[in-house]
């Protein structure tokens, strides 16, 4: 009873903490599982567009982050996401149906989300930037909780829509 | 009944008819845990929800879980969940409820395999042996505490176990397990589930059974028999386009076991006959997920037990044919809505050996409208809202009042207190669930929740007959169900609060709540009396007085070290019962729930997982209760039964699992390790002792 009472006492402890957090596998294996919920979507092996700005030194970082992990392909719920840089400014000859916006790529937003919806794809990110935005269809993040988010504008303009029961647990902004 | 097989095999033959690439519409259990990290469930409110977003409150035991606990039965893995209260009465008969109220055939509790209900509407009672479930198969169980007829109809009141089988479209699984045993025990058992047709056709096909021979020494030897178990189930599911899944299930288990009555201390013998057929289609629409499901259960059920010294025969025929269809759809980024309607029918025939031991014929017929609205009110606050609304239609079914009782009492100058007409009965009843979550940090969650549930007197309760002559100084005595008794109404106050704690790796859990439940159903209710000047016993089936309970529970689990994991609960329940029913001024109704109640249970779990190895140890005290008995072999009367000490209670369980390679896995495991446990009144359960072998292909 003694060591319940501590462990009560541990439980009353306010502790709160934020940290930013780098993208793991985790992160990208639960991209995948997401994007394979997708009504009439895309199956099999996809290219995923990792469009990235060399100007701007946090959206290289995170590109060269993003092909370290999902570089030779990152499987889930029967498909196979496959990375591949793509500069921001050469995003509209890509053959890519899913776009991954890296960090700080805000000035793109709106030419990558076009060029998603003109291709009957996608964007999508672990940046919430993106989601506020309103310039990422799929945001997902594993730290500190999970959490999927879908941006209601952003779908709408592309045209994606999610299986109903997986629908219905996700976050939509 | 035809017409629902021509259906059925309809629905089948689908398997081979207009195939189109798949993606599956409903839950894949598995990897929506992998993906949230949580368990995510149907159960809180019917709509998929992770569990953290569970306005009620729930637990779900995951199969890993399960695997390592290394327990047989159900009723073992839930035994150790807070708030459940689990009594081996013998091998085959375990008793089961939540937050009190354990009696035998309880019928507070609802359980469901993938939606249906297993219960049985003859005594209100759920035969756990007679489930058609082998473990290997169980992907996971749910478990929610309080009222939920708001969702799953009448006697979800005390809870629901929606017991969830592995997807055969979704995932692939073929094991088979070889156990031997304490008291002679063999059994085998077998999962496959596979996919075929490039992933458009998933066969999940169970089969197991066991013969054990369990001797009560105090158990007339013409009652007690060897117990044993078999029992298979086939499921096909197909994925028909890409946004229409069908389901086809057919299932039956036969399970014979010693048993142990209230009323009858010279013991019981039981075999149950289970059968079902479901057909079942699902459909991602504009409109919504639409689900539509019917199903047909068939138990037969046969006690035979000591009268006089006699032995005799009673069967029950129980038939429920329930039809559903409900609509989850969204609206908006923030609403979830689901209606849905149901009907369901039920009929009892029940025979006796003795004629002075009978039940009317009834039937029944439930005719329910559902809604439910779930609201995203904001990042951290979701709120749910249920509701359902029954009309419940009672009729004879063929052969009602027993000669044998009408005459026996028409020897003391009685009239049978019923007639056929009295056995067309109406209730409306209405029942709901509130609640809210709120997500007030990163780590620390509230829940609060509202519930009104209703509980449906069994075919026992309005239509049991049995008569006894005079003999042994005790006055002739008629038994009789009632068809006014009357549903029963509960309300349920709960405050939750769970708090994620990094230093452990795990979690609290605490939460606190009251039950109110009026007009209980017992046997001694309005009508009960002594007759014919005191040389008569009438005593009815009905309605007296109320029962509180209030309760808390607290909970941690934790791990360390990267290998071990540990959980420690305390279970605090008080009830305090109102029974008015008196006869010539003695106080009558037999219902005890406050004395059967453990008020104190603490339960502490450790386990280890190596990579060729795991153990697991879990523990439970449990304080003193008392429970009803009989002072005879066979009670005639309510004079015979009364209340008896449990003696609290040390329950050591213990598992130990070595994979002697990558697919073959060795176990010991055992119940009861500290020695014999007093789990109710009755014959205490003895140390159980098994080893088993699990192969996976």
């Amino acid at each position: 009873m003694r060591i319940l009472c501590v462990l009560f006492v541990v439980a009353l402890m306010g502790v709160w903490s934020t940290q930013a957090h780098a993208d793991t596998k985790k992160d990208f294996d639960l991209l995948a599982k997401a994007v394979s919920f997708i009504k009439n979507g895309p199956k099999g092996d996809i290219t995923m567009a990792v469009v990235f700005d060399p100007a701007n030194g946090k959206s290289v970082s995170h590109a060269d982050a993003v092909m370290r992990i999902a570089g030779k392909g990152v499987k889930g719920g029967g498909l196979t996401l496959k990375a591949k840089k793509v500069l921001a400014g050469s995003v509209g000859k890509s053959n890519a149906k899913v776009f991954f916006i890296t960090k700080g790529l805000k000035s793109h937003y709106t030419k990558v989300l076009n060029k998603a919806t003109a291709a009957g794809g996608l964007t999508v990110s672990t940046d919430t930037a993106c989601m506020d935005a309103g310039a990422c269809v799929l945001v997902v993040k594993t730290k500190p909780s999970v959490d999927i988010i879908v941006s209601t504008a952003a779908s709408s303009k592309t045209g994606t829509e999610f299986a109903s029961a997986f629908s219905m647990m996700i976050t939509k902004k | 009944m035809r017409n629902l097989f021509k259906i059925s095999v309809s629905m089948a033959a689908l398997v081979f008819v207009s195939i189109t690439p798949a993606k599956s519409q409903t839950i894949n259990y598995e990897m929506m845990e992998g993906m949230f990290g949580e368990p995510v469930t149907t159960s809180g409110n019917g709509s998929p929800q992770r569990k953290s977003q569970v306005a009620l409150n729930m637990e779900i035991l995951t199969a890993d879980e399960i695997k390592r606990s290394g327990a047989r039965t159900i009723p073992e893995v839930l035994r150790f969940i807070p708030g459940v209260d689990v009594r081996r009465h013998s091998f085959g008969q375990t008793e089961v409820s939540i937050r009190g109220y354990n009696q035998a055939n309880s019928e507070r509790i609802l359980v469901l395999v993938n939606g249906r209900q297993v219960y049985s509407d003859f005594f209100g009672l759920v035969n756990w042996n007679n489930i058609p479930v082998e473990m290997s198969e169980i992907q996971q169980i749910e478990v929610v505490k309080g009222p939920n007829t708001a969702l799953f109809g009448f006697n979800a009141v005390s809870g629901v176990v929606n017991i969830i089988t592995v997807d055969p479209l979704q995932q692939s699984k073929t094991s088979m397990t070889a156990r031997t045993g304490s008291l002679h025990m063999n059994e085998v058992s077998g999962v496959s589930s596979q996919q075929y047709l490039d992933g458009k056709v998933g066969v999940r096909f169970s089969g197991g059974g066991y013969r054990v021979n369990e001797v009560f020494d105090d158990f007339d030897k013409r009652v007690a028999k060897a117990g044993k178990r078999d029992s298979y189930s086939l499921d096909v599911r197909t994925q028909v386009t890409d946004t229409i899944q069908t389901q086809f299930e057919t299932t039956r288990n036969y399970t014979s076991r010693n048993e142990n009555l209230i009323v009858n201390t010279a013991g019981a013998y039981s075999r149950a006959d289970a059968r079902s057929i479901r057909g079942r289609v699902i459909a991602d629409t504009k409109a919504g997920l639409v689900e539509a499901d019917v199903y047909h259960n068939f138990i037969k059920q046969k006690f035979t037990v000591l009268s006089n010294d006699v032995p005799i025969g009673v069967g029950a025929d129980n038939r429920v044919t329930v039809a559903k269809i409900n609509d989850t759809f969204e609206y908006g980024s923030e609403h979830i809505f689901r209606i849905g309607g149901e009907y369901r029918q039920a009929t009892n025939i029940l025979e006796s050996t003795a004629a002075a031991l009978d039940q009317d014929d009834l039937r029944y017929e439930i005719y329910s409208a559902s809604g439910l609205w779930d609201w995203a009110v904001s990042d951290k606050i979701h709120t749910s809202v249920a509701a359902r609304y029954d009309n419940f239609e009672l009729s004879p079914d063929g052969n009602n009042i027993s000669p044998t009782v009408a005459g026996l009492m028409a020897s003391y100058g009685l009239a049978h207190p019923y007639t056929s007409a009295d056995y067309f009965q109406k209730r409306e009843e209405f029942s709901y669930n509130i609640g809210a979550v709120y997500e007030m940090t990163e780590k620390d969650t509230l829940r609060a929740s509202i519930a009104r549930g209703v509980d449906l007197p069994s075919f026992t309760e309005f239509g049991m007959q049995f008569a006894a002559g005079a003999s042994g100084g005790e006055n002739a005595s008629a038994m009789l169900g009632s068809p006014y008794v009357d549903t029963s109404v509960v309300h349920n106050f709960e405050l939750g609060w769970d708090r994620k704690i990094s230093e452990i790796e795990g979690l609290f859990r605490g939460a606190i709540f009251y039950q109110y439940s009026n007009e209980m159903q017992v046997l001694g209710g309005e009508g009960s009396a002594i007759l014919a000047a005191g040389t008569f016993d009438q005593t009815l089936f009905g309605n007296d007085g109320d029962s509180e309970m209030f309760g808390a529970e607290i909970g941690f689990e934790g791990k360390f070290e990267e290998n071990w994991n540990w959980a420690a609960s305390y279970t605090f329940i008080e009830i305090d019962d109102d029974f008015n029913s008196t006869v010539g001024g003695v106080f009558y109704s037999k219902q005890d729930y406050e004395d059967s109640v453990a008020n104190h249970t603490i339960t502490a779990s450790i386990g280890y997982i190596a990579e060729k190895w795991n153990a697991e140890i879990d523990a439970q005290y449990k304080s003193g209760f008392y429970g009803l008995t009989s002072d005879t072999t066979t009670a005639t009367s309510m004079d015979s039964i009364l209340t008896d000490k449990v003696r609290p209670e040390l329950m050591l369980n213990a598992n130990f699992s070595y994979h002697v390679t990558d697919n073959a896995t060795m176990s010991i495991s055992g119940n009861s390790l500290a020695g014999t446990t007093s789990q109710y009144e009755g014959n205490d359960a003895e140390t159980m002792l098994y080893a088993t072998l699990e192969v996976d292909f």
